[in-house]
């Protein structure tokens, strides 16, 4: 696990060997064996210093999540964090030098190993990445990461790459202090190490000085002062939503900048141990690592089985297009970038570029690979270019005889193999695909905007699609890296559908009178990044008015059962047609944007609230309160996610989760739409709903799924597999 | 209590203070030690009363002062220092007391709750702020700096509140610059007529040369214009550090938070200190004191504590039942003007008429020495009552952390 060698110059090496086919990470053994060798190491005089360095492509890549599994307590969670505490003390305490000679990843508790050393020097290499992105997770660093890091390189510098989870790439480590130096090989950076042995016998670290420097921004001056007070509201605001991870470790930090570092790890380990052991924690572990793995390792052995995709055809040279083409030329794919005319498609690879660059100025991406990657990216204007592609993603706009007049194109020039994506965030995949030959070779993958950013991709199964065809789907997407989910066909697939219920609600509060200032505030929260109609300008008024068009199409009527929906679209119509609201894109929609203040809603959206007619259909109760406005927009969303379950369009809890947290913004600390609907028992959200539906509307009835899953004892949709439909892909007994 | 004791009547015997200087660097108080500043008023009661070395032996137990930021040179209990500056003798006690904005005015109840309670005849209360020598918020605390508290709290800056209340009540630039004109003419005018005096006592240096003889921010010429082209001060603050988001989070009615306060229609910042000599009857007819007013009740609230500064209204209803008044009992008002939104809330809080609030100005024109105004408005109140020959008076101030304070006095008519 942890190798050692010593050398003539009684020098130790200990190579960390984790376990083979995985990053090495600290795990419980490696602890002990860490434990017990620093134990022997201090106790030894004949050695004069300590290099650590790994043998793998990584130094250290964090903790092995194994290690909180099991554990139920808070306290629990304390005793590692101290156990990893005390052993770093150790080391640092040790009065001989210790070096981290790091020739890959210092991850979470990789750099607090690192950072525990008296000398940090790295391998100059683009890819190395540095930081603490415990938060990420959900969770905070525990082996006095939020100590050591403030101690190094300042408050003001450590606490935002604390907060944020960063990860930071060798030179902008050594940039801020993080690293000392930098080594262009293996044998350098060893070099090195030894020569800081030599040259400080007697190392120190600069905390254990009897005379250290105050940190300007400590809370015992006025600075460290305002700089906390300010502080603490910020990261109340720019992680709203995001769990209590930001302020404990916010308090973490402020309370040990004004205690000795052993104190200080005290401070940290209680803050770890409570974060560990609160829902939003586990929530956030669960979905965002557990889940988003399993979608990730979804059908993967069968879809190793199939022939690397080398090229992919998109239709339509807009963001989307430019997005996915940007994608898939990253992982080597070779695309042919199609648009009406040559000049059109030249465009979006202009814009590509732009973007790459900015990846490149970023540091994210080497000049080379950007040269790469652009070359692989060809311009064509005419369908038969695209015969030798594996896969065609057509990501036209959104109107549906555009996207069939496209499919009727392909299917004459594709070669057989090949299979057909639609790029769409709604329509059906069904009735893009009627009057095909083979509809059977197409599917549906919903990617984000922006696509580069985004990891989540929908990939929908029509009812045609076969299993090779989703296979390929998918293969494209984990060769993307991205994360897919695999749902059935039908209007909005699962995102779309549910996050239009969070948009659609919101402007039914609007037409009952409720002031847009009360709504917006209570998506945020809620723990929504963006207000509900912010979200709407941001989607385009225009494509929520076609949604909710194609609703009454496919439900076959001109008016709403549900009336407050008749009302939806009127506003929205009235919005567009008479105000010449689009939303974000022509700079009017429910807000204005003008060219250089700040977005504010529109007079036009109070009005609208102010002048409503309304009153709401089943029973006169008035305006909803602030309670009932953020019941309304949460359990809406609930509602949804169940008709899902209910209709096969969701089969898995985990998929549903990952999907809300990545695909809208759903709050991270709820670990998800499916885990919300969970929370506080089935009872409750039926009774909940129940006293909606009395006030609001049918559109609140509980869904039947939720009978069901009281009635046969389900504490969790987590458990319910069995009710569900069958699984969209069939999967071999071992995958 | 033992039954021995019984309850007095707490007289006010005299109140002084020092001009109000302006509290920065280029102000006429900068160069006099928050110590002597203090002192100074504490010497100038003991004088103009004529107490003796032995009287204050045998009568006065302590010196009770406000001061909010209890730093440095006004670190360290303020009062003694000032005890002893002032050649009281070593027998005389201090205690310094800080509940921020209301300091002065909560050492003169906690005086008058001793006086009551017939545990001291006499006392000195009053307080102290040197604000251009030991700046305000140079002592921190948890209430805004630790995150964990000011989460719960949901901290926001005083100006980031005082907008709020502006913003929730739709008090417009206009208003607030109307307001904060008005005052400036009050007191202007009142410095004027020469309504000030009685309480004033300039300090000098060891030459024998003033100081400053009035309070030196009062500007006459302050109209509308001139504060039209003031900026807001703490637009900043709420916009781009997250207290517009913590402020919306309670009042989610808003959309926005709009900066309405500047310099102009804000307290101005200021150095100075006062001082109110309490005692009960009896000593007074020993001493031969002349009774001025009594204190007939006080009241604390805490009210919301992100909107912060709407307690003078909720404390003023407490204090005036707990004195079996009403609001139509009350002559005149003397309402902190922390910031002009805050009176202006008070005004629509209690529906008084705005003729009986500060009639001679307020903070805007005349200064805000956060430890010292509690007091200095009292004694202002006294002075106003006899001139105007009113009897009921209420002093009250908003106070950081979302508390109140009220005290209501009666004039004693010889």
């Amino acid at each position: 696990m942890i190798n050692i060698l010593k050398t003539d110059d009684n020098i130790l090496t200990l190579s960390i060997d984790g376990k083979p086919g995985q990053p090495n990470l600290i795990s419980e053994a490696f602890l002990t064996h860490l434990e017990t060798l620093v134990e022997v190491i201090t106790r030894d005089n004949t050695t004069l210093g300590l290099i650590f360095t790994s043998q793998r492509s990584d130094f250290l890549s964090g903790a092995d999540l194994e290690l909180f599994r099991s554990k139920e307590k808070s306290e629990d969670f304390y005793k590692v964090s101290r156990k990893l505490q005390n052993i770093l003390r150790e080391i640092e305490k040790w009065e001989r030098p210790v070096v981290a000679a790091i020739n890959g990843h210092a991850l979470g508790g990789g750099l607090e190993l690192a950072l525990a050393c008296n000398y940090r020097v790295a391998i100059n290499h683009q890819k190395l990445k540095v930081g603490l992105p415990e938060v990420k997770l959900g969770l905070m660093p525990g082996g006095g990461g939020t100590q050591r890091l403030p101690r190094l390189i300042g408050i003001e510098k450590a606490m935002p790459l604390i907060l944020e989870g960063k990860a930071l790439s060798v030179s902008q480590a050594r940039a801020i202090g993080i690293l000392d130096d930098l080594a262009d090989n293996q044998e350098e950076l060893l070099e090195k190490a030894r020569a800081f042995i030599e040259q400080n016998p007697h190392a120190k670290q600069p905390w254990d000085l009897k005379e250290s420097h105050p940190d300007p921004h400590c809370p015992r001056s006025e600075r460290g002062y305002n700089f906390f007070t300010a502080a603490s509201a910020l990261v109340e605001k720019n992680f709203r939503g995001k769990g209590d991870g930001p302020a404990k470790i916010l308090s973490a930090i402020y309370e040990g900048s004004l205690l000795p570092i052993d104190q200080a790890c005290e401070v940290e380990a209680i803050y770890f141990g409570e974060l560990l052991n609160s829902t939003s924690s586990k929530n956030m572990l669960d979905t965002l690592f557990y889940g988003i793995n399993k979608c990730e390792s979804k059908g993967k052995t069968m879809v190793k089985d199939l022939e690397e995709i080398k090229q992919v055809g998109v239709i339509g040279a807009g963001i989307m297009g430019q997005g996915i083409a940007q994608v898939c030329a990253a992982k080597g794919i070779e695309v042919l970038l199609m648009d009406k005319d040559l000049t059109t498609a030249e465009m979006g690879v202009n814009q590509i570029s732009k973007k790459v660059e900015k990846e490149v100025k970023r540091e994210h991406l080497s000049i080379e690979d950007s040269k790469l990657l652009m070359a692989r990216i060809k311009t064509i204007s005419e369908y038969d270019l695209l015969s030798n592609c594996d896969l065609v993603i057509e990501a036209a706009t959104e109107n549906l005889d555009l996207k069939r007049k496209i499919f009727k194109e392909l299917e004459e020039h594709i070669k057989e193999e090949c299979v057909l994506a639609t790029n769409t965030s709604s329509l059906p995949i069904q009735q893009v695909t009627t009057g095909l030959q083979r509809p059977e070779r197409v599917l549906g993958l919903h990617f984000f905007s922006p696509v580069p950013r985004m990891k989540l991709v929908e990939v929908i199964k029509a009812k045609a699609t076969n299993q090779e065809s989703l296979l390929k789907g998918l293969k494209l997407v984990h060769s993307l890296h991205k994360t897919p989910i695999i749902v059935r066909d039908g209007l909005g697939f699962f995102t779309t559908r549910v996050f239009m219920r969070y948009i659609t609600e919101a402007l039914k509060l609007l037409s009952e009178g409720v002031s847009p200032a009360l709504i917006e505030n209570a998506g945020k929260e809620l723990g929504f990044p963006l207000g509900p109609l912010e979200i709407a300008d941001e989607v385009s008024l225009e494509l929520i008015k076609n949604l909710l068009e194609e609703k009454a199409r496919l439900e076959n009527v001109h008016t709403f059962r549900d009336p407050s929906e008749n009302r939806t679209r009127e506003i929205v119509t009235r919005f567009i047609t008479k105000y010449e609201r689009l939303g974000k894109k022509n700079r009017k929609g429910f807000y204005d944007y003008p060219q250089e203040r700040p977005k504010k809603i529109s007079p036009q959206t109070y009005d609208e609230a102010k002048n409503s007619q309304h009153k709401e259909d089943s029973s006169q109760v008035g305006l909803p309160n602030y309670p009932a406005i953020k019941e309304r927009l949460h359990l809406i969303q609930m509602v949804e996610t169940l008709k899902c379950f209910e209709q096969g369009i969701l089969n898995t809890a985990h998929e549903g989760d990952v999907a809300s947290l990545l695909g809208w913004g759903y709050p991270a600390y709820t670990g998800g739409v499916v885990k919300e609907c969970d929370k506080s028992g089935h009872e409750d959200l039926m009774k909940r709903l129940i006293d909606l539906q009395q006030a609001w509307g049918e559109r609140f009835t509980p869904p039947k799924i939720l009978k069901t899953l009281l009635n046969k004892g389900y504490s969790s949709l987590y458990e319910a597999r069995e009710i569900f439909s069958n699984p969209l892909l069939i999967e071999k007994s071992n995958d | 209590m033992s039954s021995a004791t019984s309850l007095k009547e707490v007289f006010i015997y005299d109140a002084v203070r020092t001009p109000r200087g302006k509290g920065r660097a280029d102000g006429n108080h900068l160069t006099i030690r928050p110590v002597k500043l203090a002192a100074h008023v504490i010497e100038s009661l003991v004088k103009r009363q004529g107490l003796n070395a032995q009287t204050l032996e045998e009568e006065l137990e302590d010196i009770i002062l406000g001061c909010v930021t209890q730093l440095g040179e006004q670190g360290g209990c303020i009062a003694k220092a000032a005890a002893l500056e002032a050649g009281l003798p070593t027998t005389v006690s201090g205690l310094t007391i800080n509940r921020f904005c209301a300091s002065g005015l909560e050492a003169i109840n906690l005086a008058a709750a001793r006086i009551k309670c017939d545990q001291n005849p006499l006392l000195i209360a009053g307080g102290v702020e040197s604000m251009s020598r030991v700046p305000m918020g140079g002592d921190g605390g948890a209430l805004m700096m630790d995150p964990h508290t000011a989460n719960l709290g949901g901290y926001i800056p005083q100006g980031v509140a005082a907008d709020l209340i502006a913003n929730l009540n739709r008090y417009g630039r206009r208003d607030l610059d109307q307001w904060a004109v008005h005052s400036h003419e009050k007191a202007a005018y009142a410095q004027d007529q020469g309504y000030f005096k009685k309480s004033l006592v300039p300090v000098k240096n060891a030459l024998g040369k003033s100081y400053l003889a009035y309070d030196e921010m009062v500007r006459s010429s302050t109209n509308m214009e001139t504060l039209a082209k003031l900026k807001p001060s703490f637009a900043n603050l709420a916009q781009n550090f997250g207290f517009k988001e913590r402020a919306l989070k309670k009042y989610p009615e808003l959309e926005d938070l709009e900066g309405f306060h500047h310099a102009g229609n804000s307290s101005s910042i200021v150095d100075g200190a006062s001082a109110v000599l309490l005692g009960n009857q009896d000593v007074g007819k020993k001493l031969g004191l002349k009774p001025r007013a009594k204190i007939r009740s006080w009241a604390n609230v805490a009210t919301e504590p992100t909107i912060m500064l709407t307690g003078p209204g909720p404390a003023t209803i407490k204090a005036l039942k707990k004195a079996d008044l009403t609001l139509e009992d009350v002559d005149l008002f003397e309402v902190n003007e922390a910031f002009a939104s805050v009176v202006l809330k008070f005004i629509d809080d209690l529906k008084v008429p705005e003729e009986k609030v500060n009639v001679n100005g307020g903070a805007i024109a005349l200064g805000h020495p956060l430890g010292a105004t509690g007091s200095m408005l009292l004694g202002t109140l006294v002075d106003e009552l006899e001139r105007r020959d009113q009897k009921i008076g209420v002093v009250t101030l908003c106070i950081g952390g979302g508390m109140g304070i009220a005290t209501v006095i009666e004039r004693v008519i010889s």
